[in-house]
């Protein structure tokens, strides 16, 4: 899965789970989740959820943290990142 | 990017070829300026202690230069300024709270030390287990000194501060150092937990170690640096609103007689954590000025919309402490059973996790333990309720919106709907968190259905109640609070309206615009209630923590507030012996020791006066004044005492008057209510022969006699008064009730049984052939009315004589025994002693004294 993909699938859990009825263009790669509320912890633990399933990958309770989570273009950094790693 | 349009700033030092930031001369002027007022404002409205004003003007001289610095050189810079903080604030700890000593240094170095060797620890070349066992060993080392049983070589004063830069900054740092992450520098380690502000707050934000890294400059430094100010700007604001909270609205649960009072009960206590975050928001205004960008602590807490929502605004570092430490690990942990169950399981243990560790904050930062069912029960409720929320919020999802979006109306309208709601709840919560017993809080709604005095009626508080929450949660909810940031728009508009604070807040300026304003101003500069109001009130857990100097007498000298080592109740000191029925104490004959500051004497008959003989010899006139501190002259020397000068001046002026001789004698003891000094009259006083007594009073004295009289019907004393017997009888209050709850059974009855006290000491010592006049005295910073006591007093056929007045022309500030106790110093009880005479003087068909011609009152 490339980067281009992670963060289509990213983008389209986060409007189709947390901002039902946004336009999708309001929502670019550097908005920022966690800073903007968008990813509270129950919307971080959902996510995690998707992304493990999704991508095949395992995510520990510390990584948990704005630098792998704050915006759509981090998650897609960490989620190649756990990919290349396992 | 500053919209400013100046010439950058050539420097003595070569330019950092890393370094892009801009440097503005404007820019520099405009910061300094507005830190300058900020520090003018903590200054004039007394907002904080001194010691933050010592900090704060550490932090303007430093940022001068740290502005000018290049970036390599700020963080150490920062450290620096941390550690001169330190020593700044504690430079004055001395055993005389007059001058300024340096012992304190040696403190200030113990706090260093002790914190480096912690965080040495940390680093100790061994597997991380082991690591954290050793930190375990010297934390369970360093308890057992705060609880006193390891004699140590620094004060007592150190224990908060070491305790607040440590007890959960250790957590975060070791959860940190256990990842593998790239290594932090010296500079940001020592930056981390010495940080600037901490030394004068001993509450403090649980800053993250890895925000603090990663906000480091992290943005423009100009807009870090404006945010920093607006921030303390928005935190002097809520601490102004405390004070006036705190001044004005607080009401006591015994006072609680209707339902308007009801409400306000309430209210109040969470109203009160406007000083946690008001404080929080100028302490990380502060880190912003040294370049951490760090995100808000608290977000528009009262208008959560729903408990998920709460829990997410209020105390925002503590909630991401949490998280990290206890809830995100849990929730990994369980999740194999189940998103539900790891849901509910996690959430509830994380807030086990936070009523835990609350306890333990309180027992380092105070040395006690604090286990209360309040205490227990609010932080479950809370849980159970943010459980619930968060499930909810799992299953069905929750409405949110990106940053300038705006929900319908539809929407925004169910949003205010529910903020209101979780408005009502939080209160009705955060007071039963605050009342001192469970029983006490209940007792409380037995006023629902009862109307108070005035026009106003629940319904019309509640319907500003939801106005004042619901209007901004919907302009909130409809995109009203964002806006686009501009450097300049901040500067002006923070600039002028500091400009406008400071100036109002000049007595020179505020008391010409009215007595309204001038009484808001008084309202806000007095930061603590009054002795009468402390000893009522139970403020909460933050209450008691934010105000943890009040409470270390050491560390309240350390922040300029310098409360003496000796400044205990009387009731603490050898001069006192408990009774436990009426009166509740007597002085003990021949005793010594130091009271406030100073040496107090007791004669054989257990007065605080010379020695007499128990029957005046022929010739003298007698006169027993009773009452209670003021009269007993509770931080002034034996002979500076009012009733000792007035003695001293009726013998030395009235030797014409046909009496060879005065005596004055003093049975006033510290504490005494009206059922005490009953009790003394009849048991004491009378003995001694007196041909006059003077019964020295102030106002809003029912609610500490009803306190006392809650007690005497409990121990059985109070009922060798029939007046007594009667009011239990006929109100049917249970003896056996918790005492706070029989105070306020007790509360209609006030005035009855304050009538009922005064008709038996006129009528006991008119059976002895006695005189009686009650006085009133004024405490120096008195803001309520004595009209009630004194109709009470004139119907029991008392004399009343008024020494209102008696500090007019000085400031009530000049005539304390210290800034932390209202008693009136030797120069206030030499005013009284010239008010007394000269109402004696204007009263001489009362009191048929040929007292001479009384001088004109001394200039001060």
């Amino acid at each position: 899965m490339n980067a281009i993909q992670i963060r289509t699938m990213a983008k389209d859990f986060i409007l189709k789970e947390f901002l039902p009825g946004e336009r999708p263009e309001n929502l670019t790669d550097s908005t920022e989740l966690i800073t903007d509320g968008i990813l509270d912890s129950l919307a971080t633990l959902k996510l995690v959820a998707y992304l493990e399933k999704s991508c095949g990958i395992e995510i520990a309770p510390d990584e948990l943290v704005p630098e792998n989570l704050n915006s759509i273009a981090q998650i897609a950094n960490f989620v190649q990142s756990k990919q290349a790693s396992t | 990017m500053l919209g400013l349009d100046v010439k950058t700033l050539s420097l003595p030092w070569s330019a950092d070829p890393t370094e892009t930031e801009s440097r503005s001369i404007l820019a520099w002027f405009a910061i300094t300026g507005q830190l300058a007022l900020f520090i003018a404002l903590v200054y004039l409205l007394r907002l904080e202690t001194t010691a933050l004003v010592r900090v704060l003007l550490v932090a303007l001289a430093g940022w001068c230069v740290h502005y000018f610095l290049p970036q390599r050189y700020r963080l150490p810079f920062f450290v620096l300024l941390s550690f001169a903080a330190i020593a700044a604030v504690f430079v004055n700890l001395g055993p005389n709270w007059h001058h300024w000593r340096f012992e304190g240094v040696i403190d200030a170095a113990w706090i260093v030390a002790i914190g480096l060797v912690l965080i040495g620890i940390v680093h100790l070349p061994i597997a991380f287990g082991w690591r954290v066992l050793a930190l375990v060993g010297a934390g369970c080392g360093l308890a057992a000194a705060r609880m006193d049983w390891i004699a140590t070589p620094w004060t007592r004063a150190v224990w908060p501060v070491l305790a607040s830069m440590f007890m959960f900054r250790l957590i975060v740092y070791a959860y940190e150092m256990r990842r593998d992450q790239k290594m932090a520098t010296v500079s940001e380690r020592l930056a981390y937990f010495f940080m600037l502000p901490n030394v004068c707050f001993p509450l403090f934000p649980v800053v993250d170690f890895r925000t603090f890294r990663s906000s480091y400059y992290n943005a423009d430094r100009h807009y870090i640096y404006q945010t920093g100010i607006q921030w303390m700007f928005r935190g002097a604001v809520q601490l102004i609103c405390y004070r006036i909270v705190y001044q004005r609205f607080v009401i006591d649960a015994a006072d609680v007689q209707n339902q308007i009072d009801l409400l306000q009960f309430i209210i109040w206590p969470f109203l009160l954590y406007l000083k946690v975050s008001g404080t929080f928001h100028i302490i990380t205004g502060i880190l912003h000025l040294f370049g951490f960008n760090l995100p808000e602590t608290h977000n528009l807490y009262f208008l959560s919309s729903s408990f998920t929502d709460f829990w997410r605004r209020i105390n925002i570092y503590w909630k991401d402490f949490i998280m990290k430490i206890v809830y995100y690990p849990l929730y990994f942990r369980f999740r194999r059973w189940g998103e539900s169950v790891a849901l509910v399981s996690a959430t509830l243990l994380a807030f086990l996790a936070t009523w835990l560790l609350h306890n333990y904050q309180w027992f380092w930062l105070r040395g006690t333990w604090v286990f209360t069912w309040n205490d227990f029960l609010f932080w479950m409720i809370l849980a159970v309720l943010v459980t619930i929320n968060a499930h909810y919020e799992m299953r069905h999802g929750r409405t949110r919106r990106l940053r300038g979006g705006a929900l319908s109306w539809n929407g925004a309208l169910q949003t205010a709907g529910r903020t209101i709601g979780v408005f009502v709840v939080i209160c009705l919560l955060w007071s039963f968190w605050s009342a001192s017993s469970i029983p006490q809080w209940f007792s409380v709604f037995d006023t629902v259905g009862v109307e108070g005095p005035g026009k106003t009626t629940p319904a019309l508080v509640l319907v500003a109640v939801a106005a004042i929450i619901g209007i901004p949660a919907l302009a909130l909810a409809r995109g009203g609070g964002d806006r686009q940031y501009s450097f300049r728009r901040s500067v002006a508009s923070v600039g002028v309206c500091g400009l406008i604070a400071v100036c109002i807040s000049l007595p020179v300026v505020h008391d010409r615009l009215g007595e309204t304003v001038s009484t808001a101003m008084a309202d806000i500069r007095v930061p603590t209630l009054n002795s009468r109001d402390n000893a009522n009130l139970e403020r909460g857990y933050y209450e008691n923590l934010v105000n943890v100097g009040a409470f270390n007498p050491e560390l309240w000298i350390v922040y300029g507030q310098q409360r003496h080592d000796g400044w205990d109740n009387l009731d603490k000191t050898p001069l006192s012996e408990f009774t436990g029925a009426l009166p509740t104490t007597y002085l003990r004959p021949l005793s010594q020791a130091d009271f406030k500051g100073k040496r107090v004497h007791i004669n054989r008959w257990g007065m605080r006066d010379q020695d007499y003989e128990k029957i005046p010899s022929p010739g003298t006139l007698r006169i027993a004044v009773v009452g209670s501190s003021h009269l007993f002259g509770e931080g002034v020397a034996d002979e500076e005492t009012f009733e000792g000068l007035l003695e001293r001046r009726l013998n030395a002026q009235a030797a014409d008057s046909g009496y060879r001789h005065y005596e004055v004698l003093n049975f006033a003891v510290g504490g005494y209510v009206p059922l005490d000094i009953l009790a003394i009259l009849e048991d004491r006083v009378l003995a001694f022969k007196p041909k006059y007594i003077f019964y020295v009073e102030h106002s809003a004295l029912i609610p500490r006699m009803l306190k006392r009289l809650a007690t005497a019907i409990q121990n059985g004393s109070a009922y060798r008064y029939d007046f007594v017997r009667d009011i239990v009888r006929e109100s049917g209050i249970d003896p056996s009730a918790d005492r706070e709850v029989l105070q306020r059974k007790l509360t209609p009855y006030g005035e009855r049984l304050q009538r009922a006290i005064y008709s038996r000491i006129v009528e006991a010592a008119k059976r002895e052939g006695v005189g009686v006049f009650w006085i009133y005295l004024p405490r120096p910073d008195e803001r309520t009315s004595a009209e009630l006591e004194k109709r009470l007093a004139a119907e029991a056929g008392f004399n009343v004589l008024d020494l209102s007045g008696v500090y007019d022309g000085y400031d009530w500030r000049t005539l304390l025994v210290a800034p932390w106790d209202d008693h009136p110093n030797a120069a206030g009880h030499r005013l009284v002693a010239d008010k007394l005479y000269e109402v004696l003087q204007q009263h001489q068909d009362l009191f048929p004294l040929n007292l001479a011609v009384a001088p004109q009152r001394e200039e001060q």
